[in-house]
């Protein structure tokens, strides 16, 4: 009997100290390992997405809404199948469909070469997958096979206002990013900040709620509310494509702005890319040619160096020009008109209407180089313009100190000089709004779930006398009348407007075939409802304004004139 | 004597009355302990319901706001119009305030 006491006292004894080393093996040994395996299995952390802000028209329509998409990732771990096999099954639905038999046997390598990896335990294979392709793949019930969602950027007018939205696309860090137009202006603003979410759970994944739990909320990206109106940014983009294959033009771009507030109400340039497929394009296509594109603007100009002038009070509208006779010698140079016509004493009025570039030069002597500078830096014309869209570049303006009689005398009729579009047309606007210059803008409000707030832009500040606008506006209606472009005019309407032939510097002279045409005007003239800039690049139809960005102007125009309730007189 | 024995009944109740209050208190404490826990683990498995809920509805609603934006694009409805032969009126026509339209007899 004390035997068999004994030995069950000894198999206690083994007994606990085995159970006390394996105590000691898993809870000192391995202890901490365990513990973050344990911690791995019940604790989780997630972000939450910031969903990014929408684009809005200002009728609250959607330029650019947020949309969804999926990632398709493999589990290498899971996956039962065969690579290849996986790969032929998923390829089809990878690929467009119109793409070749050569296009899916190239995506079934690729996938094979994923699904092979022996580095990798997941691996993203496809990016953007439709939700009707997702629940396609769905039913093939491969093993390994998830998916994770992804924001994407919807454009329900696809192309119409690529140049104005910009587009998102990934920053070096793999992060999304705007890039152009207002997506890269208001990234920011637009992009929001993304929470996190950690706290312990079951094995079923039901959350412990006496556990550790922290929760940093998302908050959203903001939307933006612009001045662009949709049917009239329709109408142009339509009408700017319609324009380019009439006139054979290798590109062009119109603006049409609120000349008293610079609310920018549509603005389309060609050629132009589709946001949603901005990887398909070359890097050319991005830059917005109405706010990063110089070109020597030609006769556009001249309303600029005119109003500067019966601004200074050194010409009144019935100035006669004293040398308007022949061509005028400066220098080594000789400055001609466009037709070689010339007319002695034209009055200013006529210099505008005949687009008199000798005329012109007189006015320029008359300004006086230091005064022009000073003009045209009032108009803005070396600077931004302060627009808010990502991408604005600006050509500067000689050195106040480097203006010589020639480049008075050419500056005066818009050669020598570069402007942007957008420059020339809050330039022009000045003249409608009675002399006061005001900032261009796209975006009105911002706005977020139950609030909006108002954008301030940068005051408005008179340049020249309303008077000197005046005088001006009348002239650039009777050059609307009675000008080059008088056969386009849309009889009974107020329009007054001025067109541009400007010739192509290249590598030190002018191109002697290509041009490019423009046409500035507002309607109507005594209280202006839109200001529209049309610029068409070598056209080549007729190298002309008058005959290609004219038209053009009007033929946009006619639609406008019954949307902003615009009649005409009598 | 029978004066004793009340005193020694009275002394075991007493003591039978203590234990038993103690005994009480640690059944109440463990009954509360495992109530709270069901409920808890209860909540918990609510939450993670109520979440999917929130998914789906989430869901739901990406769903309409994409057919929403899909509906109201104006490109679409001008393709669509075009396709049931309607026409952009080509020539505007003007007419005086002053002349009376479609007067009644």
């Amino acid at each position: 009997m004390p035997n068999r006491i004994k030995i069950v006292t000894v198999l206690f004894f083994l007994s606990f100290t085995v159970v006390l080393g394996r105590l000691f093996y898993w809870q000192i040994y391995k202890g901490k390992e365990l513990a973050i395996q344990a911690r791995s299995q019940y604790v989780g952390g997630e972000t939450i997405m910031a969903p990014r802000g929408e684009i809005l028209a200002s009728d609250g329509s959607w330029f650019v809404a947020r949309g969804d998409s999926w990632l398709v990732y493999a589990a290498l771990p899971k996956i039962l199948e065969d690579s290849k096999e996986v790969a032929e099954k998923l390829a089809p639905y990878f690929i467009d469909s119109n793409k070749t038999r050569k296009d899916l046997l190239v995506e079934i390598d690729r996938l094979t070469s994923l699904l092979e990896k022996d580095s990798a335990v997941w691996i993203p294979l496809k990016n953007r997958v439709s939700t009707g392709t997702k629940t396609e793949i769905e039913k093939l019930n491969i093993e390994g096979i998830g998916f994770e969602r992804q924001e994407i950027r919807v454009y329900p007018e696809a192309s119409s206002a690529a140049h104005l939205l910009g587009f998102v696309g990934k920053s070096s860090d793999g992060e999304e990013q705007g890039y152009f137009g207002l997506e890269g202006y208001y990234h920011l603003t637009l992009s929001g900040k993304p929470g996190y979410l950690s706290r312990e759970s079951d094995a079923r994944g039901v959350p412990i709620l006496l556990g550790n739990s922290q929760k940093i909320s998302a908050i959203e990206g903001i939307n933006l509310v612009t001045s662009i109106d949709k049917p009239v940014q329709l109408n142009v983009n339509k009408k700017l494509k319609d324009g380019i294959e009439t006139y054979g033009a290798a590109g062009g771009s119109v603006i049409v702005m609120d000349p008293k507030s610079g609310r920018v109400l549509a603005m389309a340039s060609y050629p132009s890319y589709d946001p949603a497929e901005y990887f398909k394009y070359g890097d050319a296509l991005f830059n917005n040619p109405v706010i990063s594109s110089s070109f020597e603007p030609g006769s556009v100009f001249k309303v600029i160096v005119m109003a500067s002038a019966l601004d200074a009070e050194v010409v009144e509208p019935d100035t006669k020009c004293d040398i308007c006779a022949g061509p005028l010698k400066i220098g080594k140079y000789y400055v001609k008109t466009w037709n070689n016509e010339y007319h002695a004493d034209s009055t200013m009025i006529d210099v505008i209407v005949r687009s008199d570039n000798v005329g012109m030069a007189f006015v320029g002597s008359k300004l006086g180089a230091n005064k022009m500078y000073e003009y045209l830096n009032k108009f803005g014309i070396g600077e931004l313009t302060g627009i808010d869209l990502q991408g604005e570049a600006t050509p500067k303006l000689r050195d106040k100190d480097k203006w010589g009689d020639i480049d008075v005398a050419t500056a005066s009729f818009g050669q020598g000089v570069a402007v942007t579009p957008i420059q020339i047309i809050r330039a022009v606007s000045t003249i409608a709004n009675k002399g006061v210059i005001v900032t261009p803008h796209v975006v009105d409000k911002l706005s977020g779930e139950g609030w909006e707030e108002e954008i301030k832009v940068n005051g408005a500040e008179r340049i020249i006398s309303e008077k000197a606008a005046t005088q001006f506006t009348a002239m650039m209606v009777e050059a609307a009348k009675k000008g080059e472009a008088k056969w386009t005019h849309e009889r009974g309407f107020k329009v007054a407007g001025k067109t541009g032939t400007a010739q192509i510097p290249i590598e030190g002279h002018y191109d002697e075939e290509k041009t490019i045409a423009s046409f500035v005007g507002f309607a109507p003239y005594d209280d202006p409802k839109f200001i529209m800039l049309v610029t068409l690049h070598e056209p080549s139809t007729s190298p002309w304004a008058s005959e290609t960005a004219a038209p053009l102007w009007y033929s946009i125009a006619k639609n406008l004139f019954p949307y902003f309730g615009i009649h005409p007189e009598n | 004597m029978k004066v004793n024995r009340k005193k020694q009944k009275l002394s075991i109740f007493g003591k039978i009355n203590k234990r038993n209050i103690i005994w009480l208190f640690v059944a109440v404490f463990i009954g509360i302990q495992v109530l709270f826990t069901i409920q808890t683990a209860t909540a918990g498995a609510k939450l993670a319901e109520l979440e999917r809920e929130e998914q789906g509805l989430i869901k739901s609603k990406q769903e309409l706001s994409r057919y929403l934006v899909e509906s109201s694009s104006l490109s679409e409805m001008e393709k669509t119009a075009d396709e049931l032969g309607f026409n952009k009126p080509v020539n505007t026509f003007y007419i005086s305030t002053d002349e009376i339209v479609a007067k009644l007899p």
